[in-house]
């Protein structure tokens, strides 16, 4: 059995899926079997679907590219950050 | 002087205490500060010293590294990206596992543990694996063409023994839009990917030294340079690339400025003195050496004892093939 789940820092925001899969990766890495690491990795696509859906609807944290002057290189961003 | 008490085979077995095979991570250093080079690299007889605690900004980009090595390993002996990638997972989580006390690696980094080790694995290679316009170059021997050493001898000398400039490259790599080769690199990243970040790299030692080899060892010419940037954060791991130029006129200015940086080395060397540059000791979110240096010369090496531990960097340990 792990000592600890090493995955993300607030286990609260962890779903059941997520819980499942840590207690899988977190054992010994040689008695996992290819399907199980392919759960995992469907897992982590998931998440980047997820990601990318929430990125492009400005859901989340990740700071847009900006220009050398500071400014966002997305309009949107811009606009939002001006307030207007 | 007899080969058995040699630790460094970088370093001259007239003066030991003289660096001859140089990578970017040792001129980096000796640029940086000469006491931190001296303390990290040490001297042909006496290994130099690195922090008890492990790096997890080191560890994680290695594994990063290894990662891409063994997925295009598997590529290059016909495996598809799926199979290719569950190799990469495969190794990431067996070499993060710690089969003594039997659990994972264990990091309390917020953006750097094992779990966002895997996603930042599979949302790399997934974005710049199946369909990369920068294809691993496969060498003669069927191998791609990653982690390449290189090893070449300069026009410089110290006491008569040639200077080498050695080190290893992440990737030689095809770009499928003007089938030109291209040096790739990866980095991990907390920041965002954008201008700023790219733009960093130029001036930079380390690609600056990576184009200028790479004119002369590799048989094929070097377009440039590309950089694999990853910004990883708590919730996502961000791939994004960009191109490092080097115009000729620019590696000669870095080769003439190496001259005159290893000139210092030499005298350093023979003086068997390296001065600490004290305006380096808070950059990068401080020197790791900056609570020795905080200390009277006297009581140092007792204070390098407690929380250090001796390590060899020898440049000249190959990696791959070439």
């Amino acid at each position: 059995m792990p000592l600890s789940p090493l995955t993300e820092p607030d286990p609260k925001s962890m779903d059941e899926e997520m819980r499942r899969l840590d207690a899988i990766i977190s054992g010994d890495p040689r008695a996992l079997t290819r399907p199980q690491r392919d759960q995992f990795v469907a897992y982590l696509r998931t998440l980047r679907a997820q990601w990318e859906k929430d990125a492009a609807n400005g859901k989340t944290r990740a700071r847009a590219p900006r220009l050398p002057s500071g400014t966002p290189v997305n309009l949107e961003d811009a606009l939002k950050e001006l307030k207007l | 002087m007899s080969a058995l008490l040699m630790t460094n085979s970088a370093f001259s077995t007239v003066v030991p205490t003289m660096q001859l095979a140089w990578d970017s991570t040792s001129i980096g250093l000796l640029k940086e500060c000469a006491r931190k080079y001296q303390l990290t690299m040490g001297s042909a007889v006496e290994p130099g010293w690195a922090p008890r605690a492990e790096s997890v900004h080191l560890r994680f980009g290695q594994e990063v590294h290894t990662a891409r090595h063994v997925y295009d390993s598997a590529r290059a002996a016909g495996k598809s990206h799926d199979d290719a990638l569950d190799a990469a997972v495969d190794h990431a989580l067996r070499s993060t596992f710690d089969y003594d006390l039997m659990r994972p690696w264990f990091s309390d980094h917020r953006e750097k543990n094992r779990f966002t080790l895997l996603r930042t694995i599979v949302w790399y290679l997934d974005e710049y694996g199946p369909n990369d316009p920068l294809q691993t170059v496969t060498l003669a021997n069927g191998k791609p063409a990653v982690e390449l050493s290189f090893r070449m001898q300069t026009d410089m000398q110290f006491c008569g023994e040639p200077i080498t400039l050695c080190g290893h490259m992440d990737r030689l790599a095809t770009a499928t839009f003007d089938q030109r080769t291209y040096i790739a690199d990866i980095k991990t990243t907390g920041s965002t990917l954008g201008t700023d970040y790219f733009s960093k790299f130029s001036p930079d030692n380390q690609f600056s030294l990576y184009s200028f080899a790479s004119k002369v060892v590799y048989s094929q010419p070097v377009a440039g340079l590309v950089v694999d940037a990853i910004q990883v954060a708590v919730t996502f791991s961000r791939p994004g690339r960009g191109l490092v130029p080097r115009h000729p006129a620019q590696l000669e200015e870095w080769y003439k400025d190496l001259g005159y940086w290893l000139e210092q080395a030499g005298k350093f060397a023979r003086d068997k003195y390296w001065p600490m540059n004290d305006k380096s000791c808070n950059n990068y979110g401080g020197c790791q050496f900056r609570g020795i240096c905080a200390h009277v010369p006297s009581i140092r090496n007792e204070w390098l004892q407690a929380s250090f531990v001796r390590r060899t960097w020898d440049p000249l340990r190959v990696r791959g093939d070439i």
